[in-house]
């Protein structure tokens, strides 16, 4: 088989989501491309959680959404997600008999721990795939470290269970794709953040911002960085705020309802020109919403959030894969402009899992426009470009005032209309000159047919879907990167070569869509929405693709 | 040594800001010229009410937010430069009322900043209205029948946040004043000094506190016990103490969550080849 797409479900403490990673880097070792969705709901004990691998010859960016093996801990979730199996689908349930593995008396007679279950899943896959049982040994071992034995143990008898059983076979070949790191899109923003030269990253728990955060706190030593959280949303961003000030590239992350809080001081960054990162990895709203599931619904308030006027950019990865370079870029952006730079990802992309070949060692220097000149240094100093040289304390003459009240070059507090009117047109030219710099930057990517005549425009964790989604369709595909400044000439020189324009965002009012129509004068001729909290799948999106092509 | 600027002072004839700004002034200018202090390392935080315009008045690195978040900005300036010494000036609308949480955050955490309160139980920029720290009763304009709550004690509350430097000043003392700074400056972790300062326009209570206020100071009260701290920050009446509450030395936060890191000095890049390793 070219592939495979494994479900695993179970209730929480089953080891659902850290066994869904292991299977996926069992098959990375083995030369698979793997892409991992991790469903789970906002409690800790009691609910359904699963997650769909999918394993491929060719790199997949989506999950499948159908089965070929059906894993279950549990009857009532094989019930529930009968809709994710087909008729040939390997449905492997605790207990006896079939294709079923009695997961709980082998995990009792080895006097082991539910949450080990998903070890003897690789025992299974390993004879139904037919890999050798070296590659579950090995994957273990890296796994589990001097916990492995126990895991080992647990596979083999999945392994012995399979073969007495004579259980089908879905066989996989050896396939040659190097083994590449098996990684999700927090973590790769955060990683990206800190190769362009974060140091600083504050954030207060909020799904799916917290394994960001999480992952930063791990590795903080070995990153030599800080990762703090702090007492709330507004302590995250401001800390961030005054950690810039004092010379330390910082980062604050959260989820919509946190982007709420930091509003005044995303302002703050703004009008005092601070650089200053924030992450919003988007969950479903208003409100509370659907916490643990996915959706687009935060891009009005990200470019709007924040009262006055001041330069901002925002930038929406497509894929776990451009987290990394899109995260160092707004880092980058940051600095070099001294403004609030947004990196907008959703929790499909955010806690998604996939195997990543990028250019990890590529470096990305964080150039800074120092103060260079003698005499008194003045922080809001007016330029042809808006760019104010920057000085920190600590550096020897320099005195910085850095004023949120409007203020005179010196940093001084001003409210004379002339200085008002001063500084407005400062930061506006600021605001000009990132529009400038930004048609040579990397802001849109094209994809699919490009001769083709009808064009699918779209942003964010939707792009993975549609890479598979359009092939064979006679449609290019448009991925906007920088929602702001808007590509605006870049786009419209390609809607004027469609026919049709479709949008695909994963909410219920298209407000991608709107932007769209408002920077390019062009509304899209069809709308494909998704809003129930899950991810589009390929299969669908090409029939939904397919109608609005009629 | 003159560490003022050439900016016209904006507070109203007789205010207590006065008392604050050239008691501060002093400590620094003599810490500077002693060379306790580097004048370069030296960052005011200002938030926002008539208070805030004190960091127009220091020739000293200086960052004016936004109301109520002078805590948690002067922990990231720590948390970035080792080398700073990070004061935060306050109103008591800015860390009792906006931002309440932050200071106690603050001062559990043991962040080594200075926060000087400007604490004249009124909002004076807004005209006149009342504050975490004004008597029940107090007639303001927005509670022209009398505030209906009861005042809160920034003393006790920071003793029992943890605080590791707990003292009180009144503006009517100016060498006073003086002793407190720049003990707080040079305590090591997360200081206060709660000043009461009287508001001239809106709420002048300084012959009411003139006839109370004794120096802790000129008494055998020793700071270092916790419990009789608490006990003494409640001495609220015909008797109001002036002088340090409360005193311990213990591990600061940012010491804990960097460790011996300069971010501003060291800004290398590090090699991630091991993580991506273990993740594949």
């Amino acid at each position: 088989m070219d592939e495979l797409s494994v479900f695993l479900g179970g209730r929480a403490g089953e080891g659902v989501k850290r066994g869904a990673l292991v299977i996926g880097k069992l098959f990375n070792r083995y030369g698979y491309h793997v892409f991992i969705m991790d469903d789970y709901v906002s409690t800790i004990r009691g609910g359904q959680d699963y997650s769909e691998i999918r394993i491929s010859k060719k790199e997949v960016f989506s999950q499948k959404g159908i089965s070929d093996i059906f894993f279950s801990f549990h009857e009532d979730i094989f019930e529930r997600y009968s809709s994710k199996t087909k008729r040939d689908t390997v449905a492997v349930l605790d207990g006896k008999g079939g294709t079923n593995v009695p997961f709980d008396e082998i995990i009792k007679e080895k006097n082991a721990s539910p949450v080990m279950k998903p070890s003897v899943i690789l025992g299974v896959l390993s004879y139904v795939c037919e890999i050798p049982f070296e590659f579950v040994v090995k994957t273990l071992e890296s796994e589990f470290k001097e916990k492995a034995d126990k895991n080992i143990e647990l596979a083999k008898a999945g392994f012995e269970y399979a073969k007495e059983n004579n259980f089908p076979k879905l066989r996989m070949e050896r396939w040659t794709k190097p083994q590449f790191p098996v990684i999700s899109g927090n973590e790769l923003t955060a990683l990206g953040a800190v190769r362009a030269g974060m140091k600083v990253y504050t954030a207060y728990p909020i799904t799916p911002a917290s394994t960001l955060l999480h992952f930063l706190a791990k590795e903080s030593k070995r990153l030599h960085i800080a990762a703090i959280h702090t007492e709330d949303e507004i302590s995250a961003a401001v800390m961030a705020i005054g950690a810039a000030y004092a010379g330390a590239p910082a980062m604050c992350g959260t989820s919509g309802p946190g982007i709420d809080l930091m509003g005044e001081a995303i302002s703050l960054a703004g009008g005092t020109e601070i650089p200053l990162v924030i992450v919003d990895a988007q969950r479903a709203g208003p409100t509370t919403g659907v916490p643990t599931y996915t959706e687009q619904g935060d891009l009005n308030l990200v470019l709007n959030v924040g009262h006055g006027e001041f330069p901002r950019i925002v930038l929406a990865p497509g894929t776990i894969d451009e987290s990394f370079d899109v995260a160092a870029r707004a880092m980058q952006y940051a600095w070099w402009y001294q403004t609030p730079v947004f990196v907008l990802t959703d929790k499909h992309i955010a806690e998604s899992t996939k195997t990543v070949n990028i250019q990890f060692g590529k470096k990305y220097p964080l150039p800074v426009k120092y103060f260079e000149g003698s005499g008194v240094y003045k922080r809001y100093q007016v330029t042809e470009d808006g760019i104010s040289p920057i000085a920190f304390p600590s550096m020897k003459g320099i005195v910085n005032h850095t004023n949120s009240t409007e203020h005179t070059e010196e940093g001084y507090s001003s409210s004379l209309p002339e200085n008002v009117v001063k500084m407005k047109e400062k930061r506006l030219k600021k605001a000009e000159t990132i529009r400038n710099d930004f048609l040579a930057e990397h802001t849109i990517n094209v994809f699919g047919d490009v001769d083709a005549k009808n064009t699918v425009i779209t942003f964010g964790s939707p792009t993975g879907t549609l890479l598979e989604a359009i092939e064979g369709l006679p449609l290019k595909l448009l991925q906007v990167i920088a929602l702001e400044p808007f590509p605006v000439e870049k786009v419209k020189n390609i809607f004027d070569h469609s026919e049709k324009i479709i949008s695909v965002e994963q909410n219920s009012t298209g407000q991608f869509a709107e932007l769209v129509k408002c920077k390019t004068g062009r509304a899209p001729d069809e709308k494909i929405l998704r809003y129930d909290g899950r991810p589009f799948d390929p299969f669908e999106l090409k029939e939904r693709l397919k109608e609005a092509l009629l | 040594m003159n560490i003022g600027t050439n900016k016209k002072i904006q507070w109203c004839p007789g205010c207590g800001n006065y008392a604050i700004y050239s008691a501060f002034k002093n400590v620094v200018e003599r810490n500077i010229e002693n060379g306790k202090l580097i004048k370069e390392n030296i960052v005011l935080v200002s938030g926002i009410g008539c208070h805030g315009y004190i960091t127009n008045y220091y020739d000293l690195n200086s960052f004016h937010p936004i109301h109520g978040r002078v805590p948690p900005l002067a922990t990231g300036m720590r948390i970035a430069n080792d080398l700073l010494t990070v004061v935060g000036f306050a109103g008591d609308g800015d860390v009792y009322a906006e931002g309440m949480n932050h200071i106690i955050q603050a001062a559990r955490r043991n962040t080594d900043i200075t926060m000087i309160v400007h604490d004249n139980s009124v909002y004076g920029l807004t005209t006149g209205q009342f504050t975490p720290t004004s008597p029940k009763g107090f007639k303001g304009r927005s509670t022209p029948f009398g505030n209906p709550e009861r005042p809160l004690n920034p003393i006790t509350l920071m003793i029992v946040s943890r605080g590791t430097f707990v003292a009180r000043g009144f503006s009517g003392d100016v060498k006073h004043l003086e002793y407190l700074f720049e003990r707080a400056i040079f305590h090591r972790g997360f200081s206060i000094v709660d000043v009461i300062q009287p508001c001239v326009t809106f709420n002048n209570t300084y012959e009411f506190f003139r006839k109370r206020v004794y120096r802790l100071e000129d008494t055998d009260y020793k700071p270092n016990d916790f419990e009789k701290a608490v006990e003494k920050s409640l001495e609220w009446g015909d008797k109001i103490p002036i002088g340090v509450f409360y005193e311990e030395e213990t591990d600061t936060y940012e010491k804990l969550v960097r460790g011996h890191e300069n971010f501003f000095f060291n800004r290398d890049v590090p090699d991630i080849t091991e993580i991506l390793t273990e993740k594949s």
